[in-house]
This record gives structure tokens, sequence and C-alpha cells, in this order.
């Protein structure tokens, strides 16, 4: 009888560590993976090119942010207020959405607008005057975005809305932090060390 | 066997405790970059982003969405990456040896993300914001990997090969000859 009982036990076991194995291995799915809901692959559908543009764009500093913009909204769904209408109070509930950006803004020099009365050179000398800095791009893509908060429903056209706030905030902060002065500064030492190679020895800008 | 077993039982508890832990995310830094990069094509391109959410066996009826977007895709060489070595000068003859071409950036701006159809089940919610920059996301990667087969890289090389050619006119040269790697390009000027 003990015999039996230790065999029924011993078995008992050795499947549990086969089961633990297997899942360590990755062979069976665990039960989250069985209730976790499968992920939405978009299908590949072709790239279709719209346009094709020229570009002369020395890109000298870029500003990398992380910045939160929100929108709030009385809630439509808010009976209280119309079934109770109290003078000079405000709505319980609100629906809000928030987002969180981590983005990019670049700029620098563009050196399309170099025109040839903008170039002066004597010997191995030069004068060169170049076109001030300018932001070139503000990058906050969607997978960029990551949704901190969401009640309510909220159309796409809204979240767009909310994403461009997010994307005018990054652009005033770098800004701020003095994005255009790098730039330019930095657009300056590069050309000056291109044009050192390239063999003139006194350069100056204007 | 009592020992046998409680050896089993340690090897159980053991391999039960090894969980493979997630590697933490790269924190990055926030700040100013100084940079290099000479952007000399921009691609302008659209696709149709298409997916449906019936994969999931314990969620009944189906969702369907359908969106359109656009991204505009930079390309063009690292200035930085030019050294002295790569600047042979012969009177009025100068040979410039470049980087190759790289993609620089892609721009997918929030108003380019359009939904233009979807079909949700009467007991399935709407696809929420996350969701959607989701699958939007997915679209970026698609465009991203396309990015050498649309060929924007061929581009950006005979375009910064032009441009460079021409400033080197404008400084004062009247032989230019550009080489991407080890690879001969002559621009075609007209």
């Amino acid at each position: 009888m003990r015999k039996t009982l230790i065999r029924y036990i011993a078995i008992a076991i050795t499947l549990v560590l086969l089961f633990i194995f297997a899942r360590q291995m990755k062979w069976i799915p665990s039960w989250s993976d069985i209730f976790s809901p499968r992920p939405v692959v978009i299908d590949n559908t072709p790239i279709l090119i719209k346009e094709i543009n020229e570009l002369s764009q020395l890109t000298t500093v870029t500003a990398y942010d992380e910045v939160v913009a929100d929108s709030f909204r009385v809630a439509k769904n808010d009976m209280l207020p119309s079934l109770f209408p109290i003078p000079g109070v405000l709505p319980v509930s609100m629906d809000r959405i928030v987002l969180v950006g981590k983005g990019r803004v670049t700029a620098g020099i563009d050196l399309k607008k170099i025109k040839e009365e903008d170039i002066h050179i004597d010997k191995d000398s030069i004068c060169l005057r170049l076109p001030a800095a300018e932001v070139f791009d503000a990058i906050l893509n969607p997978a960029d975005f990551d949704t901190f908060a969401e009640d309510g429903e909220w159309t796409p056209e809204a979240v767009t809305q909310v994403k461009i706030k997010a994307r005018e905030k990054m652009i005033r902060r770098a800004l701020q932090q003095g994005l255009l002065t790098r730039a330019d500064a930095k657009g300056k030492q590069l050309m000056e060390n291109f044009l050192g190679g390239i063999g003139f020895s006194k350069i100056h800008f204007q | 066997m009592v020992k046998l077993f409680s050896f089993f039982l340690l090897c159980a508890l053991v391999l039960a405790a090894c969980r493979r832990s997630e590697p933490n995310e790269k924190e990055e830094i926030l700040a100013l970059k100084e940079m290099s990069d000479l952007a000399t094509v921009e691609y302008v391109v659209t696709k149709i982003i298409r997916a449906s959410d019936d994969k999931t066996w314990y969620k009944f009826g189906d969702r369907k969405i359908l969106m359109s977007c656009q991204a505009t895709l930079k390309a063009g060489i690292d200035f930085s990456k030019i050294s002295e070595n790569d600047i042979t000068i012969h009177g009025k003859e100068i040979s410039l040896r470049l980087p190759h071409a790289r993609l620089m950036s892609l721009n997918m701006k929030p108003e380019d993300l359009k939904v233009e159809y979807q079909e949700i089940g009467i007991l399935r919610s709407d696809f929420s914001t996350q969701e959607r920059d989701q699958l939007a996301a997915q679209a970026q990667k698609q465009i991203e990997g396309s990015a050498e087969a649309l060929g924007i890289l061929q581009t950006s090389e005979t375009n910064a090969a032009l441009f460079i050619t021409n400033l080197l006119k404008q400084l004062g040269y009247e032989k230019v000859r550009i080489n991407f790697g080890s690879q001969e390009t002559t621009p075609n000027l007209n």
C-alpha cells in the first residue's frame, strides 16, 4: 500500500517537473498567454511615393524631449448636472485624455538658400554669408506616444489636436533651450572645417 | 525515498523560481545633440493601414479598421565622416570621397494619420488611441523597412554629388570628382 502511494506521488512529481520544464522551454503556453489578447497585426499594403523633393539641409542640432499634452471636457454621459442643475456648481465628472510624447526637433542651415552673391573669394580667403538656422522637423511619430489616461470617448480628430499641441510644446521648449543659436554656431563650425579642408586658409562669415 | 522526493521538490521550486526577467527599457538622455547630417532628398509616401482584430478566441465579434497615413522620409550623408584623407586637390581639380547615404528620419505627422473606416461588432469596444497608435507604429516600421527598396538612398547620393559639385564649382574648382565609399560617381550636370 505504501509502495503504491509512493509510486503515485513520484509520478505526480515527475509530471509537475515535466510541466515546469515544458513551460520554461515555452513548449506550452502559460495561463496568462491563453487569456491574453492576440496582437493585431496590420496587412502588408503597398507604399506609394507621392513626392520626391531635392534638399540641401545641413542638420546641425537635434533637441530630444519628452512632453505631456492633455485635453479635458465635460463628460457627455454625466447626467447629474442635467438632472439636478445647481447654478454656479461645476459638473462632477470630466472626460480627459493625457498623452506623453517622446520626440525630437531638428534644426540647421538650409544650404540651398546660399546664392552666388553670398560667396566672395579672393585667392585662399573666402567670405560667406550663411542663411540663418531654422527648425527643419519636429518628429513625434505614433510610436513615440504613450496614452497615460483616456477617459470618455475621444474621436481620432480630437486626439490629433492633442498630439499637435504636444508637438508645438516640444518646438517651443527646444527654442527656449537655444536650439537655433546652437544650430547657427555648429553650422558655421562645420562649414569652416569643410572650407578649410578644401583649401581655404582664411574663412569669414557675414 | 523521502530524500529523493525532497530533492525533486527542491528542483521544482528552483525551476519555478527561475523566471526570465525582461530587460529594462534603455533610458535615453533628453538633451541637445550636435549633428552634421546633410539631408539631400525627401520622399513623401502614403500607405493604407488595414487591420482586423479577430484572432482572440474569447472575444466575440470582429473589429476592423482602415486608416490612411502619409510619412516623410529624409536621407542624406553624414558630413562629420568626411576627413582630410577624403579630399585630394590638384590645382583646380578636386576629388572628394563621401560616406554612403543613410535614412535620417521618418516623420509621420499626427494630422497625416486618418481613420477612413471602422467596423466594430456590437460586443466589442472602439479602437482606443493607444491601439490606433500601435497600428500606425507597425506601418511606420514597414515604411522604414522598405526605404531602401524605394530607392531613397540612391537618389540621396545622386543629389549629394550634384549639390557638392555645384558648391565646389561656385568656390572656384573646375573639375570635381565625387566618390561614395570606394565607388566613383560622376554627376550628370548637363
